[in-house]
């Protein structure tokens, strides 16, 4: 008998049971719509800010890189026919990641026709920054998990598959990542490798994998267990085929929801730091920068009132919960949608 | 179960060993102009820079500096923090107790809160109670701490003067530093009853309120959402089950049968939780002006005051996995089906 | 969980039922960054110097917000012999230490010897040793590099020696090694107060004598008795500092027992977060507050109702800060020249000694955008590399502003005219955090590109600790850099920014024989108005040949409770502010009203 017919038959994903509860729970349907938007806005970044650019004397470097002059800035980055429109959505120059500085003033400006959200501290774009912040927020988060999981896989992978000393040996090795308050080593890191975005990724993936590691080893063991691999190690099968063929597929399963359910956590760690300093350099399109230039300004005035800046840090804020709460609800709603309990 | 602890024990050394091995050796990326920047903060000091880096033989090599560094540690010396302007295990015998008293007011109240927020949850699931408590929760927990305590710093302390920052009141702090007050455990309200006094033990939980605040709203969203799915599966449980059709009334089912059980997980995430808390008492510490180890091992980070790094690395190590081993005994406690083997 | 935390708020407000004020006779200063450290021969910074500059005292001092007339303090006159070689200074008598002890000739001696003994690389050891050893203003250990003889040692020791003698308990005599106009006011820096001999070698400290002098050469002395001990004979005294705040108190021996200072008790607080400064003082836990930048002073502070914004337009700071070119770029492995070529994707290193490229970048530099934008007006454009206030200051000499056209022109003629056309690529860095770098290199950055589409200037962020190792090994090629005062005397800074062997002129490789010889005429001479001359025709000399290019200088202000006042305020004004004081006054002033 083979034995991948011991294995559950399953419908078609969307008329499966699972999809359904997920598709009637209202939480889930929120932060499925809050991601779409997310990814929307990501992605055509360039063409919502083009006026932005177009209008900047700062973000000239960004035109020089596409190829494109000021005049004819706004229509190219907004037509999809346009070669620069694809080019500025899918491999935009870095220059373009710098947010626009109106001019070298420290104070905030209001909303404005030439600046929707307004000027943060020292005159930089809020929608600029929040628009192309939320492409570095995928990126990060999607890398960090990406460079965690992998590295956790394949340690954990080793440590279930191996097992015996190598197991015990791993573990140990996670114990020591796991016993290390994440915020110090990321600090350390990007000190002494130079405080920037792609150091701070790595230190963050490097401090994660472990917890990875330790999940997908615990569900490697649980799916040993079952009788399919049983049977198809009772049918001669060799270790590694069994392990590739069986076991992996079946236990990553799971992680992978896990993992993904990370990003948001990761962007919120992320834009801390940024705050603190350690992160992507001054200026740089990401959302903890932008509450840093609201730093000074979140209590307006003290000849107006409380609220005189409330553009500076309400949208970046904004930003920050909608993010959170889209990949929080999804998770929750995913994982009340696999648990067959319910 | 007590070979389980003595093992557990054991591996402590090797842990912390790796720790540190693992810091000092990224510390020698730099160069040794790179690490005399702890000492020099403008380029008008830094005119004998050469100087500098002679005398806290900033160019010996790896092996030299960890070999003396690691026997220095031995006979229970950290080293010197350029930060703290003394040696790195006299800070942290004076900051431990500032960031300990801070972790356990923050501590009880937050734990408490998540338990109680993931309790409602679970009892009305997918009820408008549920969804509003979940997205309170996740809203607090992304929202940026920064600008949380920026508001209760402008209206608790600015506007209604009704908190502080800092430890205590300036003439209590004045108090402690003439003598006038003893100091016995460097923890302000401890130390005030100690001295008999309620005021300055009053003063002391007056300038813990808005720290703690702003932690229970940032943290335990962390916590309503385990206690929310473990309360979820012990609900659906058997047990729980025939305690129902035993009609016994609701409140008691779920208070006393389902929240007894789903408390398991959370003590992991309270063991989870001492980890997040030094990061949290970070943040903390430098918004509202706690002189705990958090405010003296950033700027340390970013000074490259690498013994006070490596010591803070140590002292996190062990707490953590202190922490840990407290937890594994724990859950013994609470669930005799684990055993130690 | 509900009633537990209504507790604590409840508790919060019972406490809070008084309104928060420090007393009549507590004065509490809310600041930034860290007292480095208490011993007068080790700290160089200002935070530190807000704390010794009221618990030690010096021989003379500046009197009220002056930098040009002088008071004496533990000395009560002086003369300077004919060969301008010999100071003498005749010492106040019945003047006591914070230990009891009495002040003699003995103290000022050892405090002095042990200010060119130790004279650690990071301290400012350096320009006492210049005046009275030579050496190059270096400590033994490293002048010699631990390759010495003991007769070299034996001659450094020796000029140690010789150079304070006490004549009598109450006379002391500096010895120069050459004439040095500068002398006098170096002794009012708070490195050569004046410590408690008895005191600090009974615990510990060196002792005096010759027999362990050299084991303290170089030495860092945060790691002494001193760093946090107070042997001084100030008007207060340390009650506590742990390595953050001070606490120190009104000290009863005070030998100037006619002018009891009002307050009693001084707290000086380390607040790093500026928001919450702002709020302790709207709180009213404050009677000063260090508030860093002009934007936050006019939105967060101006408005307040319990707090007061005192500044004047004379209110500038003994400070200048310059864009330098630096004229010998390391080319080794330096990714911030590019290509090191003159090829349109780098800069080679020789590239600003063509002063055509250095006029270039001055006239694309906007003068007006910073001061109206960064310093929001308040700031005024600097003719000279020197502060106003200071002797010699030249407000006549043209400076320097945006002119495109000429911008051009020069780019046009650099390098023969091929500049313009192959086109450049060079970064100009600055230490993260440092918001008038960044903005400078963007103002650069903006208006040079614009000038030709082949000009590109990346603005990069570096750390703190990479930036000090690229500029230390000479690698950026263009870069800002500030000096404070450490006397009142422009010769600290002319010789710094343009004599050759000066520290920051010496680092960019800015050579002009010309200009050597007007600032060592000026340092040979002790004539006011002779020396002011010729610091103006180095004004003159430095704009023709731009090594550097000043940038404005803004005008101070400080923020206090409405009820803190000092005394020697001058008329219109409520407390009185000298540059060269780290703090802007002295606490024994402060008055409470």
């Amino acid at each position: 008998m083979n034995p991948q017919d011991m294995k559950p038959k399953r419908d078609p994903w969307y008329r499966s049971k699972t999809f359904k509860r997920f598709r009637r729970n209202p939480l889930a349907i929120v932060g499925s719509l809050l991601l779409l938007g997310f990814v929307v806005v990501a992605l055509l970044a360039p063409a919502i800010t083009a006026p932005q650019l177009a209008n900047t004397p700062s973000a000239r470097p960004c035109l020089r890189d596409l190829g494109v002059k000021r005049s004819e800035a706004v229509e190219a980055l907004r037509n999809p026919l346009n070669a620069v429109f694809w080019k500025a959505v899918l491999a935009p120059p870095r220059s373009c990641y710098n947010i626009p500085r109106a001019s070298f003033s420290p104070l905030p400006k209001p909303p404005s026709k030439k600046h929707p959200m307004g000027l943060s501290g020292d005159s930089y774009d809020i929608l600029y920054g929040l628009t192309w912040g939320t492409r570095t927020a995928f990126y990060v988060g999607f890398l960090v998990v990406g460079i965690s999981l992998a590295i956790g896989i394949v340690i954990g992978g080793l440590s279930g598959f191996l097992g015996g000393a190598t197991d015990n040996l791993i573990m140990r090795v996670t114990d020591v990542m796991l016993s290390f308050p994440g915020l110090v080593f990321v600090m350390i890191v990007s000190v002494i490798f130079g405080s920037g975005l792609t150091t701070v990724m790595l230190a963050l993936a490097l401090i994660r994998w472990a917890g990875y590691a330790r999940f997908f080893r615990g569900d490697i063991l649980r799916t040993k267990a079952q009788d399919f691999v049983d049977a198809a190690r009772a049918l001669g099968a060799s270790p590694l085929r069994v392990f590739l063929k069986h076991v992996l597929p079946n236990a990553i399963g799971t992680l992978l929801i896990l993992a993904s359910m990370d990003v948001g956590a990761i962007v919120l760690t992320a834009s801390g730091l940024s705050f603190l300093g350690l992160g992507a350099p001054v200026g740089y399109a990401d959302w903890g920068q932008m509450i840093s230039f609201a730093r000074g300004y979140i209590l307006g005035t003290a000849q107006g009132t409380p609220f005189d800046f409330w553009y500076v840090w309400i949208y970046p804020t904004l930003m920050l919960v909608l993010f959170g709460l889209a990949w929080n609800l999804l998770g929750d709603a995913v994982r009340d949608a696999l648990d067959p309990k319910s | 179960m007590t070979t389980f602890i003595v093992r557990r024990l054991l591996q402590l050394p090797i842990v912390l060993l790796a720790i540190s091995l693992l810091i000092f050796g990224m510390m020698q990326f730099l160069t040794p102009e790179q690490r005399a920047a702890t000492f020099v903060k403008s380029e008008q000091q830094a005119q004998h820079l050469d100087q500098v880096i002679r005398q806290y033989n900033l160019d010996k090599g790896f092996f030299v500096q960890y070999g003396s560094w690691l026997k220095e540690v031995l006979h229970g010396n950290l080293g010197f923090s350029k930060q703290s302007h003394e040696p790195v295990l006299t800070t942290i015998a004076k900051r431990l107790p500032v960031s300990t008293e801070l972790a356990l007011y923050m501590f009880f109240p937050t734990l408490a809160f998540g338990i109680w927020m993931g309790t409602m949850a679970a009892i009305h699931r997918d009820k408008l109670i549920d969804q509003i408590v979940r997205v309170f929760a996740i809203a607090g927990w992304s929202l940026p701490t920064f600008v949380l305590a920026i508001w209760l710093l402008a209206v608790l302390y600015g506007y209604l003067h009704c908190c502080g920052i800092g430890r205590a009141d300036d003439k209590y702090m004045v108090m402690f530093a003439q003598g006038t007050l003893k100091t016995y455990t460097g923890m302000i309200t401890v130390d005030g009853l100690l001295n008999g006094r309620f005021d300055v033990f009053l003063s002391g939980l007056k300038h813990l309120v808005m720290p703690v605040l702003t932690y229970m709203v940032v943290a335990s969203a962390q916590i309503m959402r385990v206690l929310r799915s473990s309360m979820l599966d012990v609900l659906n449980s058997d047990y729980v089950r025939t305690a129902r059709a035993k009609g016994l009334p609701e409140r008691v089912v779920n208070l006393k049968h389902a929240r007894r059980n789903a408390i398991i997980p959370v003590v992991t995430i309270a063991g989870l939780m001492i980890a997040f808390m030094i990061e949290g008492v970070f943040f903390i510490e430098i918004i509202f002006n706690i002189p705990g180890l958090g405010q003296w091992s950033i700027p340390a980070a970013i000074q490259l005051d690498f013994p006070a790094v490596i010591g803070i690395a140590l002292l996190t190590g062990v707490s953590v996995s202190l922490a840990n081993l407290a937890v594994d005994i724990l859950y013994g406690m609470i669930d005799p089906r684990i055993s130690f083997q | 969980m509900r009633k537990h935390l209504l507790t604590i708020l409840a508790l919060g407000f019972v406490g809070a039922m008084a309104f928060a004020a420090t007393g009549p006779d507590t004065y509490v200063h809310m600041t930034y960054g860290e007292v480095d450290s208490l011993d007068p021969a080790q700290a160089y910074d200002t935070a530190s110097g807000a704390i010794l500059e009221n618990i030690y005292e010096t021989l003379y001092t500046y009197k009220g917000q002056s930098i040009t007339e002088y008071e004496p303090v533990l000395a009560t006159s002086y003369s300077i012999s004919d060969d301008g070689k010999t100071y003498t200074f005749k010492l106040r008598h019945d003047v006591l230490f914070h230990s009891g002890n009495r002040m003699t000739c003995r103290d000022v001696e050892y405090s002095i010897k042990r200010l060119l003994v130790t004279n650690p690389g990071d301290s400012a050891g350096w320009f006492y040793a210049q005046s009275l050893i030579g050496y190059d203003g270096v400590n033994a250990k490293d002048y010699f590099g631990g390759k010495a003889t003991q007769a070299d040692l034996d001659k450094y020791w020796n000029a140690i020696d010789n150079s304070v003698k006490c004549v009598d308990d109450y006379t002391v005599q500096f010895h120069l090694i050459k004439k040095d106009p500068s002398f006098f006011v170096k002794l009012m820096y708070t490195a050569s107060s004046v410590l408690d001999s008895k005191y600090a070698i009974a615990h510990g400290e060196w002792s005096g004598t010759k027999k362990d002098w050299y084991d303290w050469a170089g030495k860092d002395l945060r790691e002494g008795f001193l760093h946090n001990h107070d042997a001084g004979t100030g008007a207060y005294k340390l009650v506590k500092w742990d390595g953050k705040d001070v606490y120190a108190e009104r000290f009863i021996g005070y030998w100037d027992y006619a002018h009891k200072p009002q307050m009693k008790n001084i707290i000086i607080k380390v607040v790093d977060e500026q928001a919450t400064r702002i709020q302790a003082l709207k709180a009213g836990d404050a009677d000063r507050i260090t508030v860093n930048d002009r934007a936050t002073l006019e939105t967060q502070i101006r408005g307040m109702a319990n707090a007061k914004i005192l500044e004047s337009d004379k209110w500038l700071g003994a400070a200048a800060t310059a864009v330098f070119f630096n004229q010998k770029i390391a080319a080794k492995d330096n990714p911030l020249i590019g290509s090191g070529k003159l090829d349109g994707n780098g800069i080679p290193a020789d590239f600003f000694t063509d002063i055509n490229v250095r006029k270039a970048f001055a006239y694309s530099f906007n003068q007006d955008d910073i001061i109206k934008d960064l310093y929001m007006g308040k700031a005024v454009p600097l003719t000279m590399a020197l502060p106003p206030s200071f002797l010699g200051y030249d407000p006549n000499i043209p400076i320097y502003n945006l002119d495109m056209d000429k911008a051009e022109e020069y780019f046009k003629k650099a390098f023969g005219g091929k500049l313009w056309d192959t086109g450049f690529t060079m970064t100009i860095a600055y230490n993260s955090g440092n918001t008038t770098r960044k903005t400078v290199a963007e103002i650069l950055k903006q208006n040079i590109e614009a000038l030709n589409p082949k000009f590109k200037i990346n603005v990069k962020a570096m750390p703190w600790p990479q930036f000090l190792a690229a500029y230390k090994n000479g690698q950026l090629p263009a870069l800002v850099l500030g000096w404070g005062a450490d006397y009142a005397d422009p010769d600290n800074f002319i010789y710094t920014f343009y004599h050759s062997n000066g520290y920051f002129a010496k680092k960019i490789g800015y050579h002009n024989p010309k200009m050597d010889k007007l600032i060592e005429e000026a340092r040979s001479i002790t004539d006011p108005k002779k020396r002011a001359e010729l610091y103006s025709k180095v004004g003159y000399l430095a704009h023709d040949d731009v090594p550097v290019l000043p940038l404005p200088s803004p005008t101070g202000w400080m923020v206090l409770a409405k009820n803190v006042y000092t005394l020697h305020a001058p008329a219109g004004m409520d407390v009185y502010n000298n540059p060269m004081r780290s703090g802007s006054f002295l606490w024994k002033d402060i008055i409470k009203k």
